[in-house]
């Protein structure tokens, strides 16, 4: 188990080392002269042109200079700071006041998937063929294919305009207006998680020891609730933790949809505003949330699977 | 099997593919979402067979005027005939899919078989480097890309993001081509025909790629829906397709902030988008049950 988590330790620097460079290097790398591009059309002096490239190590060329400066990138990312937006205001600042909101949305949206994805997927796969499974199945596969801001425009459509039923905005962050948003966000990962589990039943309902269970004697409730379950949740999880880049990604739009101050919010306004360290910013800082989400999926992994440990 | 068709099976083996469009000419999924699929490319490629209407022709008397002849659709907050935007619309998208998706797969065969052949170094290298991308999502990666492609070169055309999905859409179906790769090569026939002399070149392309064709390309056909969905999202988000250029996702933006009072110029678009990206989802579905002999 220990091993296992120094392992998968290791492995996370390089994806952190990794990502942040690609993202670095996207977004950076071979740009003109990005003290002009600071400027805008206005003319820079000497003065303010010397203080900046000493401040951001812009007098280093080459191979060896990108990598001083991303250097700079990485400490400043590993120090909790992300930079400022164009506008000069801290983005740590901007994420401070934005975090809850997302938080909250995600946790309500991964609690739709837990609640309902999870026990229509066991009903499901309990009862493959029957009119729940055909329709459950159905249904899914059109919310799948259905991207999240066409959901987030129908839902929106029709709970708050025919039915009346939402407030179209949820700004002011009450659990209740953030009930649409959250479902909206949560709707793709509910359908996956779904389909998962029911496949997931179905298979271990044939598989041998759940025959040794039932010829036991044991009550059905016993074998599903205990035997099934517990294998049946294993490959859930995992998709639970790689959901958390979807639900980050969704995010920016659910929340631009119905106006929910949060983190993605502040991606898509700083993609409307052209406000390139806003959106860098944010993005470094969704990836490392990602990569760390990753990592405690796979050590919750590892307690549940003890086969993985082995490996 | 009777004896007649025995005789034939022995004079020709009906193969893998044989086998799987025998299932796939069964399956009622996979017509309705061919039939969707072949006529959007229709659309895509003659949206002038659709509409004789000018999608680009715009005059604000029509502000949300109510369909027409000329506009089944009605016209949006520009007083574009949504009609004509949305069969116009099609074109970028199927574009966009098409390019990124042919890019990814190049890639993705290309590497792919590379490491899966040669292992050792190649493969740790590609692997790595294929956690590194696969780590970041991909509308996240799209946005950062893309955003440094606009700053250098201007507005954002097809082609930039068609690149940006292509170049961030590989890893998945570089790691099935992979896998695939090693498992046809410990086959014994792959042995058989390095023992009668094939090279490294007439094995990859002749033994091991056929067989790693199949799961690649149910990968990339749901790829294609995926790609076609991310391309709307960012167009949506504003910094994927850019007005002149006619898109769904453009579109759909357009017109969000007036979805309480004209929600037509929206849902238009947006059902176009859903049936595509829902279309190219179940056609892959359907070929990976009919290549999958586990379903028989």
């Amino acid at each position: 188990m220990f091993r296992y988590i120094v392992r998968r330790l290791l492995q996370m620097a390089l994806a952190f080392f990794g990502t942040t460079l690609l993202v670095y290097a996207m977004m950076f790398a071979a740009q003109g002269d990005p003290i002009q591009a600071l400027a805008g059309e206005k003319p820079v002096s000497a003065s303010q042109r010397a203080v900046l490239t000493e401040r951001y190590h812009l007098d280093k060329t080459g191979i060896d200079g990108f990598l001083y400066r991303y250097w700079d990138y990485v400490s400043n990312l590993m120090r909790g700071d992300f930079g400022t937006t164009l506008a000069g205001r801290s983005i740590s600042d901007v994420l401070q006041a934005a975090w809850p909101f997302t938080i909250k949305l995600a946790l309500m949206a991964i609690s739709f998937v837990i609640v309902f994805g999870i026990t229509a997927g066991v009903i499901a796969g309990i009862r493959r063929g029957s009119l729940f499974d055909t329709t459950t199945l159905l249904l899914t596969l059109v919310v799948i294919g259905i991207p999240v801001f066409v959901l987030g425009y129908i839902g929106q459509y029709l709970l708050t305009n025919k039915w009346r039923l939402f407030k179209p905005t949820a700004n002011d962050g009450s659990l209740y207006s953030l009930l649409l948003p959250a479902l909206v966000l949560g709707m793709l990962a509910l359908a996956t998680a779904l389909r998962l589990t029911r496949t997931s039943v179905a298979e271990n309902l044939r598989s041998d020891y759940v025959r040794t269970a039932k010829s036991k004697g044991l009550p059905q409730r016993r074998v599903i609730g205990v035997h099934v379950l517990r294998n049946s949740l294993i490959p859930v999880v995992t998709y639970l933790g790689i959901t958390i880049g979807d639900l980050m990604s969704g995010a920016i739009v659910t929340e631009r949809i119905f106006n929910v101050p949060g983190i993605g919010f502040n991606v898509a306004k700083g993609i409307q505003t052209e406000d390139g360290p806003l959106v860098v910013g944010i993005i470094s800082l969704l990836v490392i949330v990602y990569l760390t989400s990753n990592l405690i999926v796979d050590v919750l992994y590892a307690v549940l699977d003890p086969r993985i440990r082995y490996e | 099997m009777s004896s007649p068709e025995e005789s034939t099976t022995l004079a020709k083996p009906r193969s893998l593919a044989a086998d799987a469009w025998y299932d796939l000419r069964r399956s009622p999924i996979f017509w309705i979402a061919s039939i969707i699929v072949v006529a959007l490319v229709g659309i895509a490629a003659f949206p002038g067979l659709f509409t004789s209407a000018d999608p680009k022709a715009c005059s604000l008397d029509f502000r949300f005027a109510g369909p027409g002849p000329e506009a089944p659709f009605g016209y949006d907050v520009q007083g574009c005939n949504v009609y004509a935007r949305t069969m116009y619309g099609a074109r970028s998208s199927i574009e966009v899919g098409l390019f990124a998706t042919l890019m990814a797969g190049t890639i993705a065969f290309a590497l792919g078989m590379a490491a899966g052949f040669y292992g050792r170094w190649i493969d740790t290298l590609l692997s790595r480097s294929l956690d590194v991308i696969a780590s970041i999502p991909l509308l996240l990666a799209a946005i950062v890309l893309l955003k440094r492609l606009s700053a250098t070169g201007g507005s954002t055309g097809v082609w930039s993001v068609a690149f940006t999905l292509g170049v961030l859409g590989w890893p998945v179906a570089a790691r099935v081509v992979r896998s695939s790769v090693i498992s046809a090569k410990q086959q014994d026939y792959v042995q058989a025909a390095r023992m009668l002399g094939a090279g490294n070149g007439r094995i990859m392309l002749r033994h091991i790629l056929p067989n790693a064709m199949a799961p690649a390309i149910v990968v990339l056909t749901i790829m294609l829906g995926t790609v076609i969905a991310t391309e709307a999202t960012l167009s949506f988000l504003g910094i994927g397709l850019q007005p002149p250029a006619i898109s769904w996702g453009g579109s759909i933006n357009d017109n969000s902030a007036y979805v309480r009072t004209a929600a037509g110029p929206l849902l238009w678009p947006a059902g176009f988008l859903a049936v595509t990206v829902l279309a190219f989802i179940m056609l892959g579905d359907a070929i990976r049950d009919a290549f999958d002999p586990r379903m028989r």
